[in-house]
């Protein structure tokens, strides 16, 4: 048999025919296939889409398209942090410096920005860092007069705080942490140590705020995750950036850049926080205060939360506002307690009204953020061999990332500079090496190699496992206040410049290019030139340096193919049974086509046209619809529902679009399915005998 | 003459179950071009297993089919296929049309098969054979849309568009009412007078029997007797 155009023709005809002669079962067979490749348009257009998008997230908030880190590391780089808990150890690049000028010599790299990601708890003042704060300024002014007036009231918390330890002691369960806690404040509470105060300010002002204040309550340990980078061409390189609040940490200086949302979420005074999320869930969510029973109880919560407002209040603005709000709620009496929490039992009725006053009225008596812009935030944290550090560090500004304001992904990470991040991270500098010597020789401990002076400096008879155990306001040594105080001297004044930077240490660095699609091959490039010039560093993609969340997207992938595969192995058994059937319902028909002459492979190819007309017709069927609602999607956007989605949408809404290729995948998929599905019952088909056709019967 | 076809001692075996049933007992018989031969016998007998062996559609058990000078037994699927497709028309009992093709379609599936003619060859082939059997207004039709006869028409059409050597036939008539077999069997009989093509047919319709002009009874799968009309009647012991 040949297959002219014509015998081609003439099956495609059958193949047709047959379909239609079969309609109610072709209906169901096609209706599945269509299905099937709605789902693979829309599937793959989504995802795809979701990936740019995320992408897109990743590489212009801080990913970069490539990231560079130590080519030892033991954990692989993860910068939105990996599946397990716990600082991964990604080594360090040592030689930065080197490797950025390498590199940016190579065309196709736009910028390579060095960072490193840690964490640290933040103390951020409560009642006695703000005394102490003012004490400091005072002392710094040299306004005797002043820091005798503010000595007074400090020591007067200090004797309150002794009571309520006392008072905690008895109900404890681990007694000697409180004994520990209030010993402390009894050494702050001896006329002998203010004595010295006056003598020796900083070291002693600096013992109040690391070992007192953090006992004093309503200090919440927050913890910041932070990202040190040279600040100037970190900003320059992603186009996302932008400062929200304050400045840009001037070049050359040390600084901190909150993030927004962290600046919010965690920062903000709670009273102002949980009318702000109220009022984000009224608005978003349109519920109720009435109907939602969550925003019922949020709301009860948030009125027990009134001292937070009323404690902060200076007895002058305490009375003006008592008088505001008793015009306000239209009551004649009632101290200010009772009249702020009336106030914040707000309903849905009264709700903005009271929003509003708050902001105008209430917002401005208070600190309405726990650190204000331009104030010293104290971070500490563990340095990588374990020991606690202490730094103290401007806030700027807040920044956020555009279109990713709501991503928690997003707005977890604060910036700070990279020497800061260095003295944190626990990189010593020359100068501070010098500092640690001089230090040395002061308590008499002499040569120290530079690996184990931390170990003399803040450890001595202590290990990790010691630091981990107990809290770490515990560490009480002379030395570590010593240094710290002096620390922050240098600290504040000293300015670094380019080459400080640069001649660092990073933990990592994102890399740019100037066209995206070269990612592959600059990653290739990365390893020739790590192979050329030995520069140990070892360079990954956004997606993988993304860790889980660039996992995420494999994973959403995986699923996706396997209900398509499920889909599509159901049509493959429903189509193969049909078919079957619908062999066995034309054995007379097929005999006889073979009695005429016709070979088995036409019957073969009879077979699969037919389906394969099926496949194409409902395939494109299918195509079309997925098509056109990946359009509609397209020109309405997806809301992203959670704040994982925005982040994963690159913004609050994903614009989804639908390419050739997904189409044609979509195609080449359900054909291969109608032909396999086919492949049996075809084969059945081709074993009938034309004797078949001789029998009698109809 | 020429032998169209030859049998030599063929015998045909059918399994059942366990049991072989013979269909085909040692059977010798040779046709020669241009007869117009039936093949008659009650049920049972064999004669569609006898057609069955001329139509390649079987290969004996033992001994020897010969059709066109081509032995049968020793072809395989594919070259018996094309010996089929090029030698041998079929009608069938029950018409056996592709209920999704159009009258014309079934007539020209055949010539597609082979593809040997361009379009416009085919179709005048086609119009050709169709004019012959008398169904041109029908060409557009569906088999479900023409009748008994009509379809056994063009049954026979799409068997002699080809120009076969032989034309088999099992039972034709069988399905229709005794006019329209009349009238089909004395188609046949023209196409056989006009064209010289060799008529294979079984039957055990006695009418039909009559009309032909060399008849072959079989009888327990045996050829128990046999009729020429232009020879005196030979009756096998």
């Amino acid at each position: 048999m040949k297959l002219t155009s014509s015998s081609l023709r003439m099956l495609s005809d059958l193949a047709f025919r047959n379909l239609f002669s079969h309609w109610q079962k072709n209906l169901i067979v096609g209706s599945i296939m269509c299905f099937g490749t709605i789902l693979v348009v829309l599937g793959t257009a989504l995802l795809d889409s979701i990936e740019t998008s995320m992408s897109r997230s990743i590489i212009s908030s801080f990913g970069g398209h490539l990231q560079l880190y130590a080519k030892d590391a033991r954990d692989d780089l993860a910068l939105f942090g990996g599946g397990m808990m716990g600082a991964s150890d990604i080594g360090e690049l040592s030689r930065f410096d080197q490797i950025r000028k390498r590199l940016e010599k190579e065309p196709g790299i736009k910028a390579v920005v060095p960072m490193g990601i840690s964490r640290a708890s933040m103390s951020t003042g409560n009642e006695m860092d703000r005394l102490l704060e003012t004490l400091r300024q005072h002392v710094k002014e040299n306004q005797p007069q002043k820091v005798e007036k503010q000595a007074v009231k400090i020591r007067a918390v200090l004797d309150l705080l002794a009571n309520e330890l006392e008072r905690k002691k008895l109900l404890s369960a681990a007694p000697e942490k409180i004994s520990a806690e209030l010993s402390r404040v009894q050494r702050a509470q001896s006329e002998e140590f203010w004595e010295q105060l006056i003598a020796d300010p900083e070291t002693h002002i600096t013992f109040l705020e690391s070992k007192i204040a953090p006992i004093s309550p309503d200090d919440r340990l927050i913890y910041l995750k932070y990202l040190g980078t040279d600040l100037d061409r970190f900003a320059k390189s992603f186009d996302r950036f932008e400062i929200v609040r304050g400045t840009m940490v001037p070049s050359g200086e040390r600084g901190f850049l909150i993030n927004q949302k962290v600046y919010d979420k965690w920062l903000k005074n709670k009273i102002a926080r949980e009318l702000d999320e109220i009022k984000n869930e009224m608005e978003e969510e349109g519920s109720t205060i009435a109907e939602d029973a969550k925003l019922t109880a949020r709301v009860r919560r948030m009125s027990r939360l009134y001292r937070v407002v009323t404690y902060q209040l200076d007895p002058d603005d305490s009375d003006a506002l008592k008088l505001k709000l008793q015009k306000f709620l239209g009551k004649e009496q009632g101290d200010i307690n009772e009249l702020f929490q009336s106030f914040l039992t707000v309903d849905d009725k009264n709700f903005s009204a009271r929003y509003g006053f708050f902001y105008k009225e209430v917002a401005p008596l208070i600190k309405l953020y726990r650190v204000a812009i331009g104030e010293y935030l104290n971070t500490r944290s563990y340095t990588k061999s374990g020991y606690v550090k202490s730094v103290r560090t401007k806030v700027y500004g807040t920044f956020r990332f555009k279109g990713l304001e709501a991503s928690d992904l997003a707005g977890q990470t604060s910036l700070v500079d990279l020497m800061t991040f260095r003295e944190l991270y626990g990189a010593i500098s020359d100068e501070t090496r010098d500092e640690v010597k001089a230090i040395q020789k002061e308590i008499g401990i002499d040569d120290v190699s530079r690996s184990s002076a931390e170990d003399a400096l803040f450890g001595e008879s202590m290990d990790l496992e010691e630091v981990v155990e107990t809290d770490d306001s515990e560490v009480d040594s002379d030395i570590e206040i010593k240094f710290n105080a002096s620390l922050r001297e240098s600290n504040e004044s000293t300015k670094f410049t380019q080459d400080d930077i640069d001649q660092g240490l990073a933990l990592n660095a994102a890399v740019l290019l100037e066209n995206p699609s070269s990612l592959e091959r600059m990653l290739k490039r990365v390893a020739e030139i790590e192979e050329e010039d030995n520069l140990g560093v070892q360079a990954v993609s956004w997606r993988k340096a993304s860790g889980i969340v660039g996992q995420f997207i494999v994973l959403v992938r995986v699923v996706l193919y396997v209900i398509i595969s499920i889909t599509f192995l159901v049509a493959l058994v429903i189509i193969n049974n049909s078919m079957i059937m619908a062999t066995m319902e034309r054995v007379k028909e097929i005999g006889t086509i073979r009695a005429i002459g016709a070979q088995r492979k036409f019957v073969l190819l009879m077979f699969l046209m037919e389906t394969m007309a099926l496949g194409i017709v409902s395939g494109l069927i299918g195509a079309g619809i997925g098509a056109g609602i990946i359009k509609a999607l397209g020109s309405v956007g997806l809301p992203a529902t959670s704040k994982q989605m925005v982040f994963l949408f690159s913004g609050p809404r994903l614009f989804p679009t639908v390419e050739p290729h997904h189409l044609i995948f979509a195609s080449v998929v359900i054909l291969l399915v109608s032909i396999i599905s086919t492949l049996y019952p075809a084969l059945i088909a081709t074993r009938v005998e034309p004797v078949v056709a001789m029998q009698a019967g109809e | 003459m020429t032998c169209v076809v030859s049998i030599e001692s063929v015998c045909k075996d059918y399994p059942l179950g366990k049991l072989v049933v013979p269909a085909l007992k040692s059977v010798d018989l040779t046709i020669e071009a241009g007869e117009f031969t039936t093949i008659a016998g009650p049920s049972g007998s064999g004669k569609t297993t006898l057609l069955n062996l001329i139509g390649c559609v079987d290969v004996p058990t033992s001994g020897s089919v010969s059709v066109v000078g081509q032995k049968t037994e020793k072809l395989n699927d594919a070259e018996l296929t094309k010996l089929r497709l090029h030698e041998l028309g079929f009608i069938f009992q029950s018409f056996n049309l592709i209920p999704v093709l159009t009258m014309f379609q079934n007539v020209e599936f055949p010539l597609l098969l082979q593809g040997s003619l361009n379009t416009k060859e085919r179709r005048s082939r086609v119009e050709e054979i169709v004019e012959r059997v008398g169904l041109t207004d029908y060409m557009k039709h569906r088999p479900n849309e023409l009748s008994g006869g009509q379809r056994q028409r063009v049954a026979i059409a799409r068997a002699l568009v080809t120009k076969p050597s032989i034309v088999l036939a099992d039972e034709p008539t069988a399905n229709l009412d005794s006019g329209t077999g009349q009238q089909i069997i004395e188609l046949m009989k023209e196409i056989n007078q006009r064209e010289q093509t060799t008529f294979i047919f079984s039957t055990h319709d006695h009418r039909v029997i009559e009309q032909a002009r060399r008849r072959v009874y079989l009888e327990d799968g045996k050829v128990s007797g046999e009729q020429n009309n232009n020879k005196p009647e030979v009756r096998h012991k």
